[in-house]
């Protein structure tokens, strides 16, 4: 999904509202569950995103999480 | 980085003197000094504990104490560490250095902070206490697992009273963490630019918060299994007695980064300043510390492979564990690339974290060991598992508790540590603490279980070996006095950044801090 820009620091998913979009929000929290951000996108997650939905976003990608690792074990036991 | 604006710092002191300073203090300095004073004697008082437990194993037999004793001292060593020791250490820490890293005047509920405090010794009073209880302690082990806690004395619900009590202080703690971290930063310290130990302890608390109720509520069933006629573990009644398990650990394995996330966090303070360079990867750092405690609400059951579970579910939990080391993996290695190429100096607190970095990380590899279900099969209940927890426990928690004591000594105290005496400390605690847990790895796999008074001739030697480590260790402990009264009461003059390269607003005061630090708020670049 493609969003309006910030002028001077172009990211996907940013508004010029400051505001991160869904998809940008999203992908903060799954390379958070990687542990690993680049800085310059980490300035414009912590300019943009807001908290309440970071905190959204997280309980989701746990829930995606344990989803997708119900789905590896179900096709490791049934294999 | 940091800039401060011109501050009033008070050095005085107003209100009441002598201990009713204490008893009614809302400065959070002195309230840290108190947090960190009273989890030091809870550590003295669980070592002697464990030293005792060390001299009744030195020989197969039963030579020191009784086995109803014995089991009593390995539960209570566990419950004042864990809750008397290590976790007020981390909030003595936070108490101390939160504000004064964030530019705040004191914490944002400076009463409840005092009472946060003063909750502690009345716990810790219950829970010593209950050894001279009919019955004595509790002996359940330190997870209160029932039956057994079901059944003890009166030592138990003194027990669960205490944790009711520590619980609740840990809460109210980290609910002032939370608030002053959000509310009372500096003007232009965003969320981004805070030092990596703000971060860790504000994740902290949302774990204690997180979890904290769940225990309370664990106890609090086992209390009213024991005097109310409820079931909630009894089979006979219609309970189960693998409920408490998942309940106890549901709290307890983010409890395990609850007392680690902290000690993550001052490392990170310390190994900058030594290799002189900033943090190497800050933000995968404040990520990574995120991940580890949003997967810790999803692992628990790795604590109970043992107790039999579906295909399924050893496998989710087998797995799911395993995938917290990429996160972990992802701190050791920004440390490692935070080290590399630096200007690295060797003082005590880096010493420290450095020997954290290292021996942490074994604890940190078995445990991925022991998440393997068919091995941690073989493995559970054995000493193994001791010597898993204790090297993440004591190597990580308790080596960053002492590299960050080192490291701000200076600015608590306006002396610097004696280099000579903090390095004889370190290498002593770092060779004998190997010389007491790394046998314990061989003992597990020979298959010695836990919490036996007594144990079969062929484990003779390596528990031997780890007693006399363990005396060496204790004894070790009583330098790190030295030091502080040393500290205290005089030594070469800190200045207000007492280590050349130390970043951060903290060091922008005086050295020792004056008691009333930033009541202008400082303007943070």
């Amino acid at each position: 999904m493609k969003q309006p820009q910030l002028d001077e620091t172009p990211d996907e998913g940013v508004d010029k509202g400051g505001k991160a979009g869904f998809f940008a929000t999203m992908k903060a929290v799954l390379w958070a569950f990687a542990g690993i951000r680049k800085r310059s996108d980490y300035g414009k997650d912590a300019r943009s995103l807001d908290p309440r939905a970071v905190v959204v976003a997280g309980l989701l990608g746990g829930i995606i999480f344990v989803l997708t690792l119900v789905v590896v074990v179900g096709l490791v036991v049934g294999s | 980085m940091a800039a401060v604006t011109p501050d009033h710092l008070h050095d005085h002191h107003h209100g009441p003197s002598g201990l009713m300073r204490w008893i009614t203090t809302t400065n959070h300095k002195d309230i840290g000094t108190m947090y960190l004073l009273f989890s030091f004697i809870m550590f003295l008082s669980g070592g002697v504990m464990a030293l005792t437990i060390r001299a009744e194993l030195f020989q197969p037999g039963l030579q020191v104490v009784e086995p109803e004793f014995f089991n009593q001292l390995t539960t209570m060593h566990g419950l004042v560490m864990v809750f008397g020791a290590i976790m007020p250490a981390f909030v003595g820490f936070a108490n101390w250095m939160l504000p004064l890293m964030i530019g705040a005047s004191d914490m944002a509920f400076a009463r409840m902070n005092n009472w946060s405090f003063w909750l502690l010794p009345v716990a810790a009073v219950m829970l010593i206490g209950s050894f001279f209880v009919p019955g004595g302690a509790t002996a359940a082990g330190w997870t209160l697992y029932p039956p057994l806690s079901v059944q003890m004395g009166m030592g138990m619900d003194l027990a669960i009273f205490a944790v009711h009590i520590m619980g609740i202080s840990s809460i109210m703690g980290a609910i002032n963490i939370v608030v002053t971290i959000l509310n009372m930063r500096a003007p232009g310290m965003t969320l981004m630019k805070m030092p990596l130990f703000c971060w860790t302890w504000l994740i902290t608390a949302y774990l204690l918060i997180a979890v904290m109720p769940v225990l309370a509520g664990a106890v609090t069933m086992i209390l009213t299994d024991r005097h109310f006629g409820t079931s909630f573990f009894n089979a006979a009644g219609g309970g189960d007695p693998v409920l408490f398990q998942h309940i106890f650990w549901f709290f307890g394995h983010p409890e395990v980064y609850i007392m680690i996330l902290p000690a993550f966090g001052i490392v990170s303070q310390i190994i900058p300043t030594f290799a002189r360079k900033p943090l190497f990867g800050y933000a995968s750092m404040v990520y990574a510390t995120a991940s580890i405690a949003v997967l810790s609400f999803v692992v628990w059951a790795h604590h109970m492979f043992a107790t039999g579970m579906p295909a399924q579910g050893q496998l989710f939990f087998m797995y799911a564990t395993m995938l917290i080391a990429v996160p972990t993996g992802v701190k050791v290695f920004n440390w490692i690339a935070t080290m590399w190429r630096g200007s690295m100096t060797f003082e005590t607190p880096m010493l420290w974290s450095v020997g954290f970095i290292f021996v942490f990380t074994l604890g940190g590899f078995t445990g991925l060991i022991c998440a393997i279900a068919p091995v941690d099969i073989q493995l559970h209940d054995t000493y193994y598992v001791v010597a898993h927890f204790h090297y993440v426990l004591v190597a990580g928690s308790l080596f960053a508790l002492f590299a960050g004591a080192y490291y701000w000594l200076p600015k608590w105290t306006g002396h610097m540590p004696n280099e000579t005496i903090g390095k004889l400390h370190f290498w002593c605690s770092m060779v004998f603490f190997n010389i007491t847990f790394f046998p314990m790895h061989f003992l597990g796999l020979a298959g010695m279980p836990r919490r036996i008074p007594d144990y079969a001739l062929q484990f003779a030697d390596f528990n031997a070996l780890a007693t006399v480590g363990a005396f060496g260790f204790g004894l070790s402990q009583l330098i790190f006095i030295v030091v502080v009264v040393k500290c205290v009461r005089g030594g070469e003059k800190a200045a207000a950044r007492s280590w050349e390269d130390a970043d951060g607003l903290e060091w922008t005061v005086p050295s020792p801090a004056p008691h009333h630090t930033f009541e202008v708020a400082p303007v943070f670049k």
